[in-house]
């Protein structure tokens, strides 16, 4: 008995950190999972959400090393972010423009707006100087064992994200917000028959989704590390989109759905540091082809809104 | 919470009255100097075959369309309706064929959509429910508030449709064909519902054409008959023979057709089980029906009633339920649309933008559409050269009007498209045509010049299959009429063993 | 005539937005271009290098048009160039000198069939599982990307601290076409331009290719004529994956003679600038693959003489991409 007494604590102790690791690595996940709810939701196709991603990340680590405050670099970061998610809304709403093209076209765009200004900010190439980042919390006022190697190292944002997923729960479905921009989604001729002003929603959903996604960017660049890399988003952006349609575009299933792929991540970083003769590139491969397998599994297509991406009466 | 209006019913006047109301698509008239009025408490039909204005006239009350001339007046008040939204504020309400509700919402969202109640921006759930329940309970709706839409019976959905008018204060109830995708027992409890509204004052229009229904809650009727009003009476002055027959009218049809001598069988549907969902075909009822050459069945129905399923299954798009299909004394039930096609099988749709065309290739290259007219041999070249002269030679035999082969077929007009469909669907001599509604949509000229068509092919061979919302084109052309409800056939006569009451009856399961 | 003019609309506003920007950093734009064009055009050496991008710009841009024409938005160019060059350079560092030329043949089919493959699989998961290509074709290109480093700094690697795998045997590499002192185009362009008018003509005088073209301009109607749409769909995808298996091949046997790891180049995203830019006719990808050519090919003088980032080109592919879904009616399917 007295032999398997450490089994309990350690399994638990490597759960916590487990869990931890992987909540870090779905929050910017879930970030850009939110904003792809927000858009699709109101009818409007985002598969831009990795170069709105990729712009919040810029943003936020070229204004927090210009001004030196890493808070104007998130406020940065998420207007960056809505400035592309204004883009795709004004080309793909007034503009009528095919919605994937839109996004393939933004995200083109924010590849080769980040990289350039990269350079004209920083005079550098691949990667930028390090700035100042978000502070982290460490410890909480109150201490309760365990908890502790659970929740932290934390930053602000992590807990903002937990707040803003909240907020996004009950503004889909207890607001009247919510409910017209769940309308505009499923049957805009429906709702306009009933008065509601379709555009009035998708712009603003549009926009939102855009400062979402870039507040995930704000989360790789500004709060785990401080600084940009090119294309350090990394195909998350598309991962997020994959997830969201795993969830049924449902914010509340998106979130475990990231949390599990950010728990998978980890695992397999600790299975390939614990046998370095796993091929540890394939590893890198592995959120995507969780993706793909998570999406043969399903028949999430079924339940999208019914009027996205089609055509604009 | 709402007052009833039963307060503020202004007696004087009649809900609404239309005078003169005319409306024209391009060259087709569809009312002309249309008079209709509606009072409060009562209940009135307005009965016609299919295009004889009655959709057009309700969507003009609805405020969907605007007159060419005409006046409608709402409490004797002269308006000018902008949008359905502007009618509602007046209180005119449409509950349509198909319904505009959202199926992922419930049905309290449903209704509320729009007009919540609310605090702030939160949504109220438990008082909506309490006052929606409140303010309906009088027209005796009861509605499972928190259930999807989208899962509920059709009967149910329509309530919910009829909920909604009534939440936003409708006086007037417009109902356009409200019981053509109902079951019987739906129907029974949907026209209690219109009695009840009717003793809570309403106005309410139905339109129909299913008579059964008019004798048993109407109590004026109005029949319209190619946009103009033909006949108008209080019901219990009226009767179910007088109303068909001002129906139908009682000019004869301008054309004769020499129908062709039938042959040896040619094509058979033997216990044909559609594929259609449960609450559509509550019963699986099989379909047995035989073609034999140079015949042609008439297939009659009201639309919904399986008429693309069973298409779908005999073309091989859609495998059926059950059943066998034989085809020139094989089974082809397991045979590709390709195959079947190519065995000579033609198919003129309903809908030949959609189905038939390619609209962006030029007028030539839609011939190639006809893969079995072309592909002789195994070559892997395009004969673009004979898809020209092809082209050519149909534009001349069938008066195409085109302003060049290579001009895109989506410009061409609606009657000269249904040319080329069909000029191209016979070029390989088919031995089964399924046609469905080849008239639709053209003028008289182009109807005419399709019918005549449509037999001269049969008379060299072919065995046809018609399917017609029009009972002067099946009786006119059909040597047998078949009726489909719910999927399954009701009955199959000689054409001339049909009266239009029956077949009113028989596609309103009633018979 | 109509959509050409929308075109050099749309492309007039893309270079005009892109000349505002370069003007608010403080670069002078009609300078950079004139250096960009004189730079690819104005040398032999500089038109070598012109070349030798066009021969995959072309190869890239025909693997998304193909697959457009059908009603498909094929992104996975990158993914699927990978694996051709992983194929090819597989097979092509086998000591295989005895077969002389058949080498070098049997590389470039398997870089093609590697490249089908690799597009079939997004068309599989489509038509058994409804998953939209776009996301497929996405997450199949960064586990491309991840399997081609895996085995080139592994299996096949040249040698500790190397980032490439071993050079191909002799026999297995491409012809030349001409060379200008250190500089060589591969005789693979024509290769890409036969394919491009070979394209053209199975799709607009074969049966294949109007059975292509009818599936992209209306699936119904085609399904209702008895044409396999699903089928279609997968063949679609096979071609267009095959042409960007070739150019994976054409990299790796006509240019490189190895692959390298962290082998993006971006060609596979240049490719659906390329197919918009000729409005997804295959015979027009040629024009477009010189003018995004020009782009690549002319970048390393931007940089070292105006010091513009490379970045510049993917700016301009995206502004163009946008302004030609705005002003034409491309969509991401017929």
């Amino acid at each position: 008995m007295n032999e398997f007494d450490w089994i309990l604590p350690w399994l638990s102790h490597e759960l916590a950190l487990l869990l931890h690791a992987g909540f870090l690595k779905g929050a910017p996940l879930l970030w850009a999972a939110l904003g792809g709810a927000f858009s699709e939701r109101s009818g409007i196709v985002n598969i831009g959400l990795e170069g709105m991603m990729l712009t919040g990340a810029f943003c936020a680590v070229a204004v927090s090393g210009l001004t030196g405050n890493p808070w104007w670099g998130l406020a940065a970061g998420a207007a960056g972010g809505g400035l592309a998610g204004g883009l795709h809304a004004g080309v793909c709403l007034r503009g009528r423009a095919d919605q994937i093209v839109s996004g393939m076209g933004i995200n083109l765009i924010a590849m080769g707006l980040t990289g350039f200004l990269l350079f004209q900010i920083f005079e550098a190439r691949g990667n930028s100087p390090e700035v100042p980042k978000l502070p982290a919390i460490t410890a909480a006022p109150f201490t309760v064992p365990g908890l502790n190697e659970l929740l932290f190292p934390l930053s602000m944002l992590h807990v903002a994200l937990a707040g803003v997923w909240l907020v996004t729960l009950m503004v889909f479905y207890r607001t009247r917000f919510g409910l017209r921009l769940r309308a505009c989604g499923e049957d805009p001729r429906v709702a306009a028959a009933a008065g509601v002003r379709v555009n009035a929603y998708r712009y603003p959903a549009v926009i939102l989704s855009g400062a979402l996604a870039g507040l995930g960017g704000v989360q790789l660049s500004l709060s785990d590390i401080s600084q940009f890399s090119t294309g350090m988003t990394n195909g998350r952006g598309f991962v997020a989109l994959a997830i969201l349609i795993c969830s049924g575009w449902r914010p509340g299933r998106a979130a475990a759905i990231c949390l599990f792929f950010g728990c998978a991540e980890a695992l397999a970083e600790r299975l390939q540091g614990a046998w370095p003769a796993l091929p540890s590139r394939l590893l890198l491969a592995f959120p995507f082809l969780l993706a793909l397998l998570v999406l043969s599994c399903g028949r999430q297509t079924m339940r999208a809104p019914q009027a996205l991406g089609k055509d604009l009466g | 919470m709402r007052s009833s209006y039963l307060a503020y019913q202004p007696r004087a006047y009649p809900a609404l009255r239309a005078r003169g109301i005319c409306k024209s698509f391009g060259a087709v008239q569809a009312n002309h100097q249309v008079d209709l009025t509606l009072r409060y408490g009562r209940i009135h039909a307005l009965v016609g075959e299919n295009g004889a204005g009655k959709s057009t006239l309700v969507s003009i009350c609805a405020g969907l369309l605007a007159p060419d001339s005409g006046t409608l007046e709402i409490d004797g008040q002269t308006v000018r309706l902008r949008d359905p939204r502007d009618a509602i504020r007046r209180g005119v309400g449409l509950v349509q064929q198909h319904f505009s509700l959202i199926p992922a919402f419930t049905v309290l969202e449903n209704i509320l959509l729009g007009q919540e109640i609310h605090w702030g921006p939160w949504l109220q759930r438990r008082r909506a429910e309490k006052e929606v329940q409140a303010w309906l309970k009088s027209y005796g709706l009861e509605l499972p508030w928190r259930t999807r839409v989208g899962g509920l019976p059709v009967g149910i959905q329509q309530q919910v449709e009829i909920a909604k008018v009534l939440y936003r204060q409708a006086r007037i109830l417009l109902f356009d064909e409200p019981t053509a995708a109902l079951v019987s027992s739906e129907i029974d409890q949907f026209l209690e519902t219109l009695i009840r509204l009717r003793d809570q004052g309403i106005a309410v229009l139905l339109i129909t054409h299913r008579l059964p229904e008019v004798e048993r809650v109407a109590d004026t009727v109005t029949v319209l008959r190619k946009g103009q009003v033909v006949y108008h009476q209080l019901m219990n002055r009226t009767s179910l023979d007088s109303l068909a027959t001002a129906l139908v009218g009682e000019s004869l049809p301008e054309e004769q057709y020499e129908r062709p001598w039938p042959g040896a069988p040619l094509f058979e549907c033997r216990g044909l089980l559609l594929d259609l969902p449960a609450r559509k075909a509550p019963e699986r009822v099989p379909i047995d029906l035989y073609v034999l050459q140079r015949e042609i069945v008439g297939v009659a129905g009201v639309a919904g009633n399986g008429q693309e399923e069973w298409i779908d299954a005999m073309l091989g798009i859609r495998p059926p339920a059950g059943g066998k299909i034989l085809y020139q004394e094989q089974d082809i039930t397991s045979w590709s649309v390709a195959r079947r096609r190519g065995a000579g099988i033609a198919y003129i749709p309903q809908d030949r933008r959609g189905r038939a065309l390619l609209p962006q290739f030029s007028f030539a290259e839609n011939y190639l559409l006809n893969l079995a007219a072309f592909t002789s041999g195994r070559s892997f070249r395009l004969p673009r050269q004979q898809a020209r002269a092809v082209a050519a030679d149909c534009a001349a035999r069938y008066l195409i009007q085109t302003p060049s082969l290579d001009a895109p077929a989506g410009q061409l007009s609606g009657g000269h498209q249904q040319r080329l469909v069909v000029s191209r669907e016979f070029l390989a001599n088919p031995g089964l045509i399924i046609a469905h509604d080849p008239t639709r949509g053209l003028d008289i000229r182009a109807a005419r010049f399709v019918r005549e068509r449509l037999i001269q092919q049969c008379r060299q061979g072919a065995g046809m299959i018609l399917f017609s919302s029009e009972w002067s084109e099946l009786f006119r052309l059909c040597h047998r009429i078949a009726v489909l409800y719910r999927g399954g056939i009701v009955e199959t006569r000689p054409a001339e063993e049909w009266t239009v009451q029956e077949l009113g009856l028989a596609m309103a399961g009633a018979l | 005539m109509k959509r050409l003019s929308s075109l050099i609309l749309a492309m007039g506003m893309a270079l005009l937005l892109l000349s505002l920007f370069l003007w608010i950093n403080g670069y002078p734009p009609a300078r950079v271009f004139m250096a960009l064009i004189t730079s690819a055009w104005g040398s032999p050496t500089g038109l070598i290098l012109l070349g030798t991008k066009a021969t995959l710009l072309i190869l890239t841009g025909l693997a998304v048009a193909l697959p457009y024409r059908a009603g498909l938005f094929n992104i996975g160019g990158e993914g699927q160039l990978s694996m051709g060059a992983l194929a090819a350079v597989a097979l092509g560092v086998q000591p295989w000198n005895a077969l002389g030329p058949l080498h070098g043949v049997l590389c470039v089919a398997a870089g093609c069939l590697g490249g089908a493959l690799w597009g079939g699989l997004a068309a599989g998961l489509k038509s058994r599982r409804g998953i939209h290509e776009v996301i497929t074709t996405i997450m199949l290109n960064f586990i491309a990307f991840q399997v081609v480093n895996e085995l080139t700094l592994g299996v096949l690697n040249a040698g500790p601290g190397s980032s490439r795998t071993a050079m191909i045997a002799g026999s297995a590499r491409f012809p030349l076409l001409y060379t200008q002192g250190a500089a060589q185009l591969t005789a693979g362009i024509l290769v890409s331009i036969g394919l491009a008018a070979g394209l053209s003509g199975m799709l607009y005088r074969t049966w294949f290719g109007f059975h292509l073209r009818a599936v992209g301009e209306n699936p119904t109607a085609a399904a209702y004529a008895g044409i396999a749409v699903p089928r279609i769909h997968q063949r679609a995808m096979w071609v267009g994956g095959g042409c960007a298996g070739l150019a994976g091949a054409l990299q790796v046997t006509g240019i490189d003679y190895t692959l390298y790891a962290r082998f993006g180049g971006g060609y596979g995203f240049d490719g659906i600038a390329v197919a918009f830019l000729g409005l997804g006719e295959p015979w027009a990808t040629i024009p477009a693959a010189l003018l995004i050519a020009t782009l690549r090919a002319g970048d390393r003088a931007l940089q070292l003489d105006w010091n513009v980032p490379r970045e510049m080109v993917f700016l301009l592919e995206g502004l163009l991409i946008l302004c030609i879904a705005l002003f034409t009616r491309m969509r991401s399917h017929e």
